[in-house]
């Protein structure tokens, strides 16, 4: 008996000597793994929304989720695209994918940013062949060819391409049936007939 | 001393001899790349987890070894992986699901277990650095096999020093085997790598 409680302590002072040098390593990293992140997901924004974004502001759905506006100068009167994270159940991990939407909800680009699915197979989801294949999409295009759509799925990695394909199309069918985004895509016109009528 | 370094090369390499550690090896070598980046963490974390249980092993009573052994290793792993998290992002990607799998290779414990527990710092060190490369040596060579045959092509290259780069082997019209990506694959090569391993050290 009294050997075991001599061994626990000594477990628990090399234990205790680990998770104090993990908890210091932890607050040393965090700003920067954070920063990372930060720096990631707003290359991914830029990189999926179309040319002629040059200013960016975030706005929160009635569900929470956050959208990217992209406005083409900063009076913020003629939105140039959206993006939003599109997150779907793959093979082995929740694809998480970055969506750059057109004003008129047309897939412009997607970039898919995280996934840990199988080597080989699903992993091919970040291959150009395969995310280029959205550009120009709409929401009936975006199924995987077997499921009747226009996106190919990658080869012995159906499930992972579903995935992704599903979650763009759930972003494109979210942010085209959001009225505060809706109105949006006829602001453009607007400002172009009044520019006409002054004329 | 020097023997302690070569030793893991191939007499006593650690996936065609000890057969320690097959779990990450059959699952990572799809690729060439994935071979090497494996490789390299592994080296990182075996010659650092060998160096800090030979410093501590005067320490620590032989009937909690293996936990602490284990708190050691996963605490340097967690290390790891955070500070490639944070200063080295494109790194990190790359290794991202290799670095956490490490913890769970036994080769680390094994060689904690067998060697650095029972020797000095020097050796211990040059132990899980010739292991460390035995071990990377055979990841790349089943990833150059599997990935050409699976899917005709070679993406080489070194983590920190050279971005992976892809060639195409056989061009674009080949069929790709795909068996030899997935796990049969794996098996497959691994045992090809075990029996010409026996055939070429036969005569020793």
């Amino acid at each position: 008996m009294k050997s075991i409680v001599k061994l626990g302590c000594i477990l628990m002072i090399y234990a205790g000597i680990a998770g104090a040098l993990l908890g210091w390593v932890y607050t040393k990293t965090k700003p920067r793994i954070d920063l990372q992140a930060k720096l990631e997901r707003e290359q991914a924004i830029r990189e999926v929304l179309p040319d002629g974004c040059k200013v960016f502001q975030e706005d929160t759905l009635d569900d929470g989720s956050v959208v990217t506006i992209g406005y083409s100068d900063s009076t913020k009167q003629e939105v140039k695209g959206y993006a939003a994270m599109a997150i779907g159940g793959g093979f082995s991990s929740n694809i998480r994918t970055m969506v750059g939407l057109t004003p008129d909800f047309k897939v412009n680009a997607i970039k898919v940013i995280y996934q840990s699915e199988t080597p080989g197979l699903g992993t091919h989801s970040q291959d150009d062949w395969f995310q280029k294949q959205f550009s120009g999409k709409g929401k009936e295009d975006l199924l995987v060819d077997k499921d009747g759509g226009k996106i190919q799925a990658i080869t012995g990695a159906t499930i992972s391409s579903r995935a992704v394909t599903n979650s763009v199309r759930a972003i494109v069918e979210k942010l085209s049936g959001n009225p505060k985004l809706s109105q949006n895509q006829k602001s453009p016109v607007d400002t172009l007939s009044s520019g006409n009528s002054e004329n | 001393m020097l023997k302690e370094f070569t030793k893991g090369i191939l007499k006593e390499n650690p996936i065609l001899v000890l057969a320690l550690g097959l779990c990450p090896t059959l699952a990572v070598t799809t690729t060439a790349y994935n071979g090497i980046g494996m490789g390299v963490a592994v080296i990182f974390v075996l010659t650092m987890s060998n160096i800090i249980i030979s410093l501590i092993r005067k320490t620590v009573p032989s009937k909690i070894r293996i936990p602490i052994f284990i708190t050691v290793i996963a605490t340097f792993v967690t290390i790891v992986k955070l500070v490639m998290a944070g200063y080295t992002p494109s790194l990190s990607k790359q290794l991202g699901i290799f670095v956490p799998l490490i913890v769970v290779n036994c080769i680390i414990l094994g060689r904690a277990e067998a060697f650095a527990s029972k020797h000095g710092v020097l050796v211990s060190a040059l132990d899980g650095l010739g292991m460390g490369i035995g071990f990377t040596i055979v990841l790349f060579l089943m990833g150059v096999v599997r990935e050409i045959i699976g899917s005709g092509t070679l993406t080489l290259g070194f983590p920190l020093l050279a971005d992976p780069h892809t060639i195409s082997v056989f061009g674009k019209g080949y069929s790709s085997a795909l068996l030899m990506i997935l796990p049969p694959g794996g098996f497959l090569t691994l045992g090809t790598f075990m029996w010409l391993k026996q055939l070429l050290m036969k005569n020793e």
